[in-house]
């Protein structure tokens, strides 16, 4: 899926959110590009995603602001969580910046279920594969 | 405030000696000129083979698609083997005058004398001189010329020469591969310690030249070494270029450090193809400083092969005017509890751009590995440009990556601050962007830090400019 | 020394002070307060030349010279100091080479070496209670509030101001700590004819450094300007009456 959104007027705010469940043998692949061309805009884009075992996910996200968007303010964000055996994931967040009046910034972090977390749950009493389905639960809503 | 007035100093090396060559080849690539180039250097069919293998190679592989736009570079246009004496000598008197007069204006001897164990240093084609202290001698280090070494030790050499960066690696490797001349060769035997850097210097002087050294690194089980290696070339209106390749093999419980200063001057093409690998608890550290050339295309690469190695990449650009710096790092985990970190700070400014390319992989069985990029951009004024392009990949349910990249220019706040304590405003900014690339610049050897820190127009002894 | 005349201040063209007009003069101590937000700090940043801080009309006339338009690194050289309330960090910058930079900066006539200026340097630090080991950090890179308000009058005391403006010096630091830095700052005063302008709405620190004159602010205009007794009654019947 590709997804294109260019902040054509000053002062545009764009926000753009998906939170994704890679099912057991599902292969997901999202593009996703905003661009500022306009002076004084802002864009965030958000992906969170779960990866299930055999899964597979493919996330691209670019940033792209012209040389005429001054005062912009561009956020990237892609948050994926890989659960069991054979799930991949690919993050691929792209920066091009021709303005230097500007603040742009992402992060990209592809890893397991957090062992604290999990540790925590599971002295609690939940069994290893309840405190996992919790913790993704927990990821994925908030 | 006023815009930016930051400006990067004048090309202080851009000084050139009248060429002088024992053996020129003439303009061009074609199998013609890689058999001469054999011939000249006097190696066995193996070699020439091996060379022509790879010839075949460059002839099939096209530029990258990707990246800086190369479409300037000639390659029929330059030549790629200039031999200026006939021998390495192994004292400073022996070297002659005019290579001398160019080494001592960019203070090589002085800084051997002072500070590091080994002084290799290149003109154009060749290992003219080289030193290395006797204590490096007795434990059995070897340090020397790649040619050299490829007569001395074959057995070794191809044991490992080609296994990392093979022969059709990509477009410029294959290039390097069929016209390679110099570079060094350096073996470190077991749990070998060589306290201080062995350094070589390369120097592209004859207009149009090519550079291809290729530099071997063998670090054996338990043993530590650290490499620096700085680049200069005068200023010339046509291109040259530089297409080196280095292969670092880090063994168990090794530890590696490579230091690189470029400093071309802006009509060289800086292409290079740098990749370690490393075993079991073995350590490579890459410490990379870009600030001349015209166009550079490096992403030392980092094969994490053994359980707990680790890899890192310190690295910084400055990009300027027509310049155009693309450089990351690359981390490939294939063994468990692996880690890497690589620190990527840049600076664009007058027009100039950076761009940091980079890939991390965590295999299926690099369980408990672990990976951190961090790239930090500034840019200076609205005419230039910088570009982030990484690709994370992680197959390993246990394994984590994580990657974050920052665009900023310099904070009006802090400019403010230092002006309202009277500082003007291109002092103000020298002490941001020195600030900025400190992480980097407090890891390289001082004479350099010293260097990079007054090339960035920072002087910190107050001189106003 | 100083005249704000008929001062009105816009940021992100959003007036944020109005008419503002008061003198200060040699050896002598004015104490500035308001509630939050009243303005005050808009007024230190005014006078140190803050590029955000547009002046809209009025003039600042510093030993009859205006400034209104001088960049920041120029009023320093005149002599002009600001005391930030919340001072900025700036990573990779050592503390000890920026103090040096600094010192020769504003000491021209008076040059020392580098070792002499080390000696001072550390004779000073003692005289503020500052731990050595900041020295050798970067300038307020994880210092704590009061670590920051230190180092700022450490960077006074090497910059021999003639005018100096504490924006809330008062406010993250303890009673011990507070006494040491008025000390060395009247130290200062006695030396040269300081002209000080202290911003704070505690006035704990006016018990130490007794103002000659006070200007209350309320919401970016001046309400009232007279003596000392202002003060007690600003902290017995608060800014509203």
């Amino acid at each position: 899926m590709k997804y294109h959104q260019i902040l054509h007027e000053p002062g545009d705010t764009r926000d753009f959110s998906k939170t994704i469940l890679v099912k057991s043998g599902q292969t997901v692949d999202i593009e996703t590009l905003m661009e500022f061309i306009s002076p004084n805009t802002t864009g965030n884009t958000l992906i969170k995603a779960v990866v299930m075992p055999k899964g597979n996910l493919s996330l691209k996200g670019v940033i792209r602001i012209s040389k005429n968007a001054s005062g912009s303010k561009a956020f990237l964000k892609h948050s994926v969580l890989l659960v069991g055996n054979d799930s991949q994931a690919v993050s691929i967040p792209e920066l091009e910046i021709e303005n230097n009046q500007v603040q742009a910034s992402h992060a990209s972090a592809i890893g397991p279920v957090d062992q604290a977390q999990l540790f925590y749950l599971m002295s609690r009493g939940f069994s290893q594969k309840s405190a996992i389905k919790l913790i993704i639960k927990s990821f994925l809503a908030i | 405030m006023k815009k930016s007035s930051y400006k990067k100093p004048p090309y202080k090396y851009g000084f050139s000696s009248p060429e002088i060559s024992v053996f020129k080849s003439k303009k061009g690539i074609s199998q013609d000129v890689v058999k001469t180039i054999s011939t000249q250097k006097q190696e066995d069919k193996k070699m020439l083979n091996f060379r022509l293998r790879a010839y075949q190679f460059f002839n099939e592989q096209s530029l990258p698609s990707w990246g800086p736009n190369l479409s300037s570079l000639n390659l029929d246009d330059i030549y790629y083997y200039l031999k200026p004496t006939q021998k390495e000598s192994h004292t400073w008197d022996e070297v002659p005058s005019d290579i001398k007069k160019t080494y001592d204006k960019l203070g090589i001897p002085q800084a051997e004398k002072q500070y590091l164990g080994g002084v290799k240093a290149q003109y154009e084609s060749e290992v003219i001189y080289g030193s290395l202290m006797e204590k490096n001698q007795k434990q059995g280090v070897i340090f020397c010329g790649m040619d050299e070494a490829l007569k001395k030790f074959p057995d070794l050499i191809w044991r490992y020469f080609g296994k990392l960066v093979p022969p059709d690696d990509n477009k410029f490797a294959s290039l390097n591969s069929a016209v390679w001349s110099g570079g060094s060769f350096i073996y470190i035997p077991k749990n070998v310690h060589v306290e201080l850097p062995l350094q070589t210097y390369f120097r592209i002087n004859s207009q149009k030249m090519g550079q291809f050294e290729r530099t071997l690194i063998i670090a054996d089980e338990g043993s530590f070494i650290h490499y620096i290696e700085g680049c200069t070339a005068p200023i010339y209106s046509t291109n040259s270029l530089h297409a080196a390749v280095v292969e670092v093999f880090v063994k168990k419980n090794a530890r590696v450090r490579y230091t690189t200063i470029q400093n071309w001057s802006t009509n060289v093409y800086n292409l290079v193809t740098k990749r370690a690998q490393v075993e079991e608890n073995g350590v490579m550290e890459w410490v990379d400083g870009n600030l001349g050339s015209n166009i550079t295309m490096k992403y030392p690469s980092n094969l994490l092969v053994g359980k707990n190695a680790h890899a890192e990449v310190l690295s910084v650009a400055v990009a300027s005017g027509t310049q155009h710096l693309d450089t990351g790092a690359k981390a490939i985990h294939l063994a468990p509890n692996t880690t890497s970190r690589i620190i990527s700070k840049s600076i664009s400014l007058s027009g100039g751009r950076s761009s940091y390319r980079g890939t991390v992989f965590m295999s299926q069985g690099a369980t408990n590995s672990r990976s951190k990029v961090v790239c930090d951009a500034l840019i200076l004024d609205k005419h230039s440009r910088s570009d982030t392009y990484p690709v994370n990949k992680n197959y390993e349910k246990s394994a984590s990556l994580e990657h974050e990249a920052t665009v900023s220019k310099i904070g009006e706040d802090q400019l403010f601050y230092l002006m309202s304590r009277g500082f003007s405003q291109s002092e103000s900014e020298g002490m941001i962007v020195n600030g900025f690339i400190d992480p980097i610049v407090k890891e390289l050897p001082m004479e350099y830090s010293l260097e990079l820190n007054r090339l960035i127009n920072l002087q910190m002894d107050g001189s106003i400019r | 020394m100083i005249k704000l005349k008929n001062i009105s201040v816009s940021v992100d063209q959003k007036p944020i002070l109005e008419n503002i007009s008061f003198n200060l003069k040699p050896s002598q101590i004015t104490a500035l307060m308001g509630p939050n937000g009243s303005g005050k700090s808009s007024i230190a940043y005014t006078l140190a030349g803050h590029p955000s801080y547009q002046i809209t009309s009025g003039k600042i006339i510093f030993n009859k010279k205006d400034i209104t338009n001088l960049s920041p690194d120029k009023r320093s050289d005149l002599g002009i100091f600001l005391a930030n309330q919340a001072p900025i960090a700036i990573p990779g910058l050592n503390v000890k080479n920026f103090l040096w930079q600094l010192y020769k900066k504003h000491n021209s006539k008076n040059s020392i070496t580098i070792s002499e200026f080390r000696s001072l340097l550390d004779q000073e630090a003692t005289n503020l209670d500052i731990k050595k080991e900041l020295l050798d950090r970067h300038l307020n890179d994880g210092f704590s509030g009061g670590e920051r308000k230190k180092m700022e009058i450490l960077q006074m005391v090497i910059s021999k101001p003639q005018f100096i403006i504490l924006d809330e010096i008062d406010s993250g630091l303890d009673v011990d700590a507070l006494k040491i830095i008025s000390s060395r700052i009247k130290k200062l005063s006695v030396e040269s004819n300081l002209s000080i302008l202290i911003i704070t709405h505690f006035a704990k620190i006016l018990d130490y450094l007794k103002p000659d004159q006070v200007v209350i602010l309320e919401k970016g205009k001046i309400k009232k300007i007279g003596d000392t007794k202002l003060v007690n009654q600003v902290e017995t019947i608060g800014f509203n009456h």
